[in-house]
């Protein structure tokens, strides 16, 4: 604890994933409230841009989190959002978030007072069903085959499995979170109607959509008042997809959500096959890049190759490919095709009965009540109006 | 000469040393022995793996001391610009300063005079003076072809996805700014293409510089004149999706100027429109890539540096350190 001029406290925390949307979200929101001295921990320099242009302690560390690495030993929190998805700094992604417990559990017994908040996602929820919603006592059983929720439900249960964890740690389980900065359900969607006509074929599956700043005031209330335990973290109202979107297409005041049939997007797994590809040969070629002998040889080739072949090639290593091959799909769908999986047509529900209980007074917004701050951020994220 | 190795230094073994000037130094320049400095000990280690097998490129912890090279590079934060300039006199002939040329305008002062009285040419890496789109603006403005210029608009940025290896881009201590120093340098010297002065006259910046130590901003706001008295209002942002146009409302006709590659549009006043790129011969859009290449044949290796000159950096960097100085915090971004 430090005392402040006027003889507050304020308390010393340690944020990791702060510079990603949700991480980045808290640390504003923490600046914001005052009392709290947050230290971001950060793998990964391209993501800073929003973080740095506040006056904090920023500090660069390595996935492969080395046994002397250490926090301030005055951190009173650990608040996590990252999440360590594949193979970093050739450090798989099961090893590092073993590293990531192994420093909790150091930190904890250099000092015994600390706890831990950890952010998890919606994935985890899975296997999900029609009008079901997941409680937090059920298992966590996702598809072997898709790695990310995996690495989430193993993160939890490693952290969980420290000693006397049902003390000192609470695990927070948001379903769909949105708000200024969320590339996934927020940013892509306003990319979308942005640039014309969105397709889908069935958007009926019903979220919960939470607003990310409810988290973010959730827990900074936590940390000046703590409640251990694992809840899920829905927003207050149940809705369609087809809802969700359409309020985006609202906001934004432009495209239309063009439904096409499903067997259509028969081109639509064709075209992510592609992108598997591309994806991997992107990094084929990412790696040779580095080889100077690669220029001169592609040079030579290049200029034996037809101008088209060379401009594919070209496209795929600066990742225009998608654009093209989505602008041909979007001529025979006339639309976008973000939304033209089955995906969207599943409930994803959970229950929100713990987190009302235990916490009654919590306030979460509404869509529609930030509906003003949504059309803000679109003008300031995908136009040019002067913000001063 | 043949059978003479032709060497070059790199200072900076970070992403735009390495990915950028390294392969051209040997594509363009034909340099066959290439010393990468690089002081941090881990990116050593991951560059000397990286070229292990490579005959041109050496990599070291600490410069060579009294060995001569024909040309230095030096690709590492602004804050040690100036050290390297220092530390590299009497042993290069010419020297290529990653832009801006320096973190204040004392340090870009201090280099200008080491290379003048030395005798040594120094080069800023301003690639965008290989765009030809800007000096036609400047022929439509002297030769007066749309009439008066009224005022000017400049709107770059994208969200940053720059792979940077290390936290220099986000350190107001190494790097001395944000976009301004960023992006910024690139964006100025496009406006003294066209201009041979302009004045900065107010500031907004998204990160506080009069109350805060570390802080860097994201987006930042230019209000400049000509010496005509021509307003410019130039936007610069590291987290937004903006244009990358510059548009020149003239009397006539307004030219709308992309700013990282060497397309124009020009929209008359009576409706008539025309999308072009400017020059003698057929090209296309340039990437940025391309505009390297062609920053690399162009004034590298023909050793000429009228428009990349350490003066040209000067320049820029008085407006930029200006801008800093009498910045306003911005209240509105997100």
């Amino acid at each position: 604890m430090f005392y402040i001029d006027d003889g507050g406290l304020l308390m010393k925390i340690a944020v990791f994933g702060g510079t990603g949307f949700l991480g980045y979200d808290f640390v504003r929101y923490v600046l914001k409230s005052g009392n709290i001295i947050p230290v971001v921990y950060s793998s990964s320099p391209k993501s800073m841009v929003n973080v740095a242009r506040h006056d904090l302690d920023i500090r660069q560390y390595s996935v492969s989190i080395p046994e002397d690495m250490v926090l301030d030993p005055d951190v009173e929190y650990i608040v996590n959002f990252s999440h360590p998805f594949l193979v970093r700094e050739k450090i798989s992604a099961k090893k590092q978030i073993e590293r990531f417990a192994n420093l909790v559990r150091r930190q904890k017994e250099q000092n015994p007072a600390l706890r831990l908040i950890h952010v998890s996602s919606m994935s985890v929820y899975e296997p999900f069903d029609k009008d079901h919603r997941f409680g937090e006592d059920l298992k966590l059983d996702p598809s072997i085959n898709d790695k990310y929720a995996s690495e989430k439900v193993y993160a939890e249960s490693i952290l969980r499995e420290l000693p006397d964890a049902n003390d000192w740690q609470l695990h927070l389980r948001p379903t769909v979170v949105y708000g200024p900065y969320c590339r996934v359900w927020t940013d892509r969607i306003m990319e979308a109607f942005d640039s014309g006509n969105v397709a889908f074929s069935d958007l009926s599956g019903k979220i919960q959509p939470v607003y990310g700043e409810d988290i973010s005031k959730f827990i900074y209330d936590r940390i000046n008042d703590f409640k251990p335990g694992v809840y899920n973290f829905p927003g207050p109202e149940e809705m369609t997809w087809k809802d969700y979107i359409e309020t985006y297409r609202l906001i934004i005041g432009k495209g239309c959500l063009e439904r096409i049939e499903l067997n259509n997007t028969k081109q639509s797994t064709k075209f992510e096959g592609v992108e598997f590809y591309s994806s991997n040969f992107r990094e084929l070629m990412h790696v040779i890049r580095r080889e100077p002998s690669f220029d001169r040889i592609a040079v030579r080739l290049a200029q034996r190759l037809p101008d088209r072949v060379v401009q594919m090639i070209k496209d795929i290593l600066l990742g225009k490919e998608n654009q093209k091959s989505k602008n041909q799909c979007v001529k025979e769908f006339k639309g976008n095709l973000l939304f033209s999986t089955p995906f969207y047509g599943e409930d994803r529900l959970v229950s929100d009965q713990k987190l009302r209980k235990d916490f009654p007074n919590s306030k979460y917004h509404k869509l529609s009540e930030v509906n003003d701050i949504m059309r803000e951020y679109y003008l300031y994220r995908f136009t040019d109006k002067v913000f001063n | 000469m043949i059978g003479e190795a032709k060497s070059a230094i790199v200072l900076g073994g970070g992403a735009v040393g390495i990915k950028f000037h390294v392969p051209r130094l040997i594509r363009i320049g034909g340099f066959t022995d290439i010393c990468v400095v690089e002081p941090n000990q881990k990116r050593v280690e991951e560059l000397k793996n990286q070229f292990a097998s490579n005959q041109i490129i050496s990599i070291t912890e600490s410069l060579p001391k009294g060995k001569p090279f024909s040309l230095a590079v030096i690709a590492t934060p602004p804050k040690f610009h100036l050290y390297y300039v220092q530390e590299l006199i009497g042993q290069c002939e010419d020297i290529l300063i990653e832009k801006p040329i320096a973190r204040t305008v004392d340090e870009a002062i201090k280099i200008v005079h080491l290379l003048d009285q030395n005798g040594v040419r120094g080069y800023i890496c301003h690639i965008r003076r290989t765009l030809k789109s800007f000096s036609f603006v400047r022929t439509i403005l002297c030769d007066g072809l749309f009439g008066d210029l009224l005022s000017v608009s400049v709107r770059e940025g994208s969200v940053f996805n720059w792979d940077a290896a290390s936290i220099g881009s986000f350190s107001r201590d190494l790097n001395g700014g944000g976009v301004l120093m960023d992006t910024g340098p690139h964006t100025l010297d496009l406006l003294f293409q066209v201009f041979d002065s302009v004045d900065l006259k107010k500031a907004w910046m998204d990160a506080d510089y009069q109350n805060s130590e570390k802080a860097i901003e994201a987006n930042c706001i230019l209000e400049l004149e000509t010496n005509n008295g021509v307003p410019i209002n130039v936007l610069l942002s590291r987290n937004r999706y903006l244009p990358n146009m510059a548009s020149f409302q003239f009397e006539k006709a307004k030219v709308h100027v992309n700013v990282t590659n060497n397309t124009l549009s020009i929209e008359a006043n009576g409706g008539t429109k025309l999308h072009c790129i400017p020059g003698d011969k057929i090209t296309s859009p340039m990437d940025f890539n391309d505009l390297f290449d062609k920053f690399y044949i162009n004034f590298i290796d023909k050793k000429m540096n009228e428009g990349v000159s350490p003066e040209d950096g000067l320049r820029v960097i008085r407006i930029i350190d200006k801008a800093y100085e009498c910045s306003t915090l911005m209240t509105g971004a997100f």
